[in-house]
């Protein structure tokens, strides 16, 4: 194979420098020489089989927000389960991430926010309860909020590494920031929350 | 609707082979695309919509010649969605 022509630290390709736009320029010609919008039906995105786990849902749907709304994978054998704790864990402040037993707190940082458990749901996710987070998991189970604290605290670290929870804290706010949000959600509720603590 | 908003790409192109691969960081997957696929997906990562993307695909391939049924690219936004790699498409 010949060098690749785009190193890792290069300007990705949704960037406008002229680095990128010559780059974008040179896929177009290749896609025009090869039959255009024919290729959509002539070609496929192959799933490269390079040493890295596939990671999967319980019932064997790819493990992300639009994956699990597709059939079952039926790729590479190399698989592990995408998995969390459930809400009923994490109503012990002992068991949060980043628990500290001398000042009976828990601190953790998202992006540039850092926050105890006390802190305001809709400071650490931007909108929804004016509660705070241990007061939802120990009182508001019904809510739509008690899940969304559930999968930010299995992704700072409440749940292992061997758990493959897809998602970190950043990207856990960002999914309830996001027009998906309601699919996330239901994501999480229906596949990320099966281990009891 | 466009990329899914935890997708993270890191390129590798190979010109004389025609072929581009990338590893989504997220799910730790990488996949080999033919010059169309990457180039949609690039759209994508830039921000556009599927409307945009189809619109811009059609309208820089025009250029160089007659570009077929637009059509087709639903196909493949599909394929994209499947691979979480796309919001599923307003189709």
């Amino acid at each position: 194979m010949t060098e690749p022509t785009t190193l890792k630290n290069e300007p990705p390709l949704a960037t406008n420098t002229p680095a990128s736009l010559a780059r974008r320029s040179m896929l177009l010609k290749s896609v025009a020489k090869g039959g255009g919008l024919l290729a959509v039906t002539a070609g496929s995105t192959q799933v490269l089989a390079t040493g890295s786990l596939t990671v999967l849902t319980h019932d064997g749907k790819r493990c992300s927000i639009s994956g699990m709304q597709s059939g079952a994978y039926s790729g590479p054998q190399t698989t592990v389960t995408c998995q969390g704790y459930s809400p009923g864990k994490y109503k012990k402040i002992e068991n949060w991430p980043n628990y500290n037993w001398s000042t009976k707190s828990a601190w953790n940082t998202v992006g540039a926010l850092r926050f105890n458990q006390n802190e305001k749901f809709k400071v650490v996710f931007g909108g929804g309860s004016d509660r705070g987070l241990l007061y939802i998991m120990q009182n508001m189970s019904d809510s739509d909020e008690f899940h969304w604290i559930t999968a930010l605290l299995n992704a700072l670290g409440g749940a292992p590494a061997n758990f493959y929870f897809p998602f970190n804290g950043a990207e856990v706010v960002q999914l309830y920031k996001s027009s998906r949000s309601a699919d996330a959600l239901k994501f999480f509720k229906d596949y990320m929350e099966k281990h009891t603590g | 609707m466009g990329l899914n908003p935890v997708v993270c790409l890191n390129w590798c192109h190979f010109e004389g082979e025609n072929a581009s691969v990338v590893f989504e960081e997220t799910s730790g997957q990488t996949y080999l695309l033919d010059p169309l696929r990457a180039l949609v997906l690039t759209f994508f990562e830039s921000g556009m919509t599927h409307a945009e993307v189809k619109a811009e695909v059609v309208r820089q391939l025009q250029e160089f010649a007659p570009t077929g049924n637009a059509t087709v690219l639903d196909d493949l936004f599909r394929e994209f969605a499947a691979l979480g790699l796309l919001e599923e498409p307003d189709l």
